[in-house]
């Protein structure tokens, strides 16, 4: 969580460009790489991530801080917008039919060839599970968001996230086992 | 190796620098440039594109009125500044010009010098000259210090147009 995170987003709220500004700078990388696990493809993630920072700053009048980090509604906005992209997107390809050089990490990471690989692999695997367990998955191990944190951005019960993330973690062992 | 480490390396993918710099720009600058429009902002606008309007407005005929003044009270019209017109009137003074070298350089008119020539001559020679003192015959009058000294009685052109009348 950013530091004087609550004064931040208060002056945003405002419409206080620039205290919107700093809630981009720490949250964008966060929101991109969620996204971009879930839809594969960098460029349509930029174009997503883009777009929940839009909505955000035009809705940040409506946003009501509920003891949690800003970053739950900005995982919410992005839920939506990815659940949008699929619902509209006419182009499905069957994951199983992708190269797994496809999701190998980009060029502005440096891993060795053979992690590159794994984690090419691991990103495979991510994409192939449901949408909820990719949230889980995203949020608790790559993110290392709480439980509490994930369970808000994610609108179910503590509970629910712990059975989530164990079901997503045996899935996601299971496809890259296989 | 460990699944969760590889997850957690997930967390070093990051989004292209020049992508995230434009991004921000955008949405940050596109807000402050398109405020959202209240009642009160739309008619202060129109209150405001309306005033500019008339403004304008004024002070173009302002400028028309102001041209045409001028246009029409000036004493030199503007149409007196046509080149053609111009030359025209040019080439008329040239001419008179030419008429007025034409008569002082008549004939007649050169033998009516040479005749003021010897009148001047003739009463220039009763001017005695000593080498004390100056003594002025009668005839001629005497030149006071400081005044001209072209007072010598020479006929009048309107004399000389008689003469030569005759």
């Amino acid at each position: 969580m950013l530091d004087r995170e609550k004064s931040i987003v208060s002056d945003a709220v405002r419409g206080e460009a620039s205290a919107f500004g700093l809630l981009y700078d720490y949250y964008q990388s966060k929101i991109y790489r969620f996204i971009v696990l879930k839809v594969g493809r960098s460029e349509e993630a930029e174009d997503l991530t883009h777009q929940v920072f839009l909505n955000a700053w035009q809705n940040i009048k409506n946003y009501k801080s509920q003891g949690f980090p800003f970053s739950s509604w900005l995982y919410r906005i992005a839920r939506n917008l990815v659940i949008d992209y699929y619902r509209t997107s006419k182009e499905t390809v069957s994951v199983d039919q992708v190269d797994p050089e496809y999701f190998a990490a980009p060029a502005t990471v440096h891993f060795d060839i053979d992690n590159k690989l794994q984690i090419g692999k691991v990103r495979l695997a991510i994409s192939k599970l449901d949408s909820d367990y990719q949230d889980v998955i995203i949020m608790r191990f790559v993110e290392e968001l709480s439980i509490k944190e994930s369970a808000e951005a994610l609108g179910k019960s503590e509970g629910a996230v712990k059975l989530m993330q164990y079901r997503a973690l045996k899935k996601l062992k299971e496809s890259l086992g296989s | 190796m460990d699944l969760i480490k590889l997850l957690k390396q997930l967390n070093k993918m990051e989004p292209d620098l020049e992508y995230t710099r434009r991004s921000k720009l955008a949405i940050l600058g596109l807000l402050e440039n398109n405020p959202k429009r209240t009642a009160w902002g739309l008619m202060w606008s129109g209150i405001k594109f309306s005033t500019g309007s008339m403004v304008t407005g004024l002070v173009i005929v302002l400028i028309f009125v102001a041209f045409s003044a001028i246009k029409f009270s000036s004493p030199t019209p503007l149409a007196a500044l046509d080149p053609i017109t111009l030359r025209a009137e040019a080439e008329a003074i040239d001419i008179q010009i030419k008429l007025a070298t034409l008569g002082y350089e008549n004939p007649s008119l050169l033998i009516n010098q040479s005749t003021t020539l010897k009148i001047v001559s003739g009463a220039s020679s009763k001017i005695t000259v000593d080498k004390n003192e100056t003594k002025i015959s009668s005839d001629v009058p005497a030149v006071k210090d400081g005044a001209p000294t072209s007072t010598v009685d020479s006929p009048t052109i309107d004399e000389v147009l008689g003469k030569l009348s005759e």
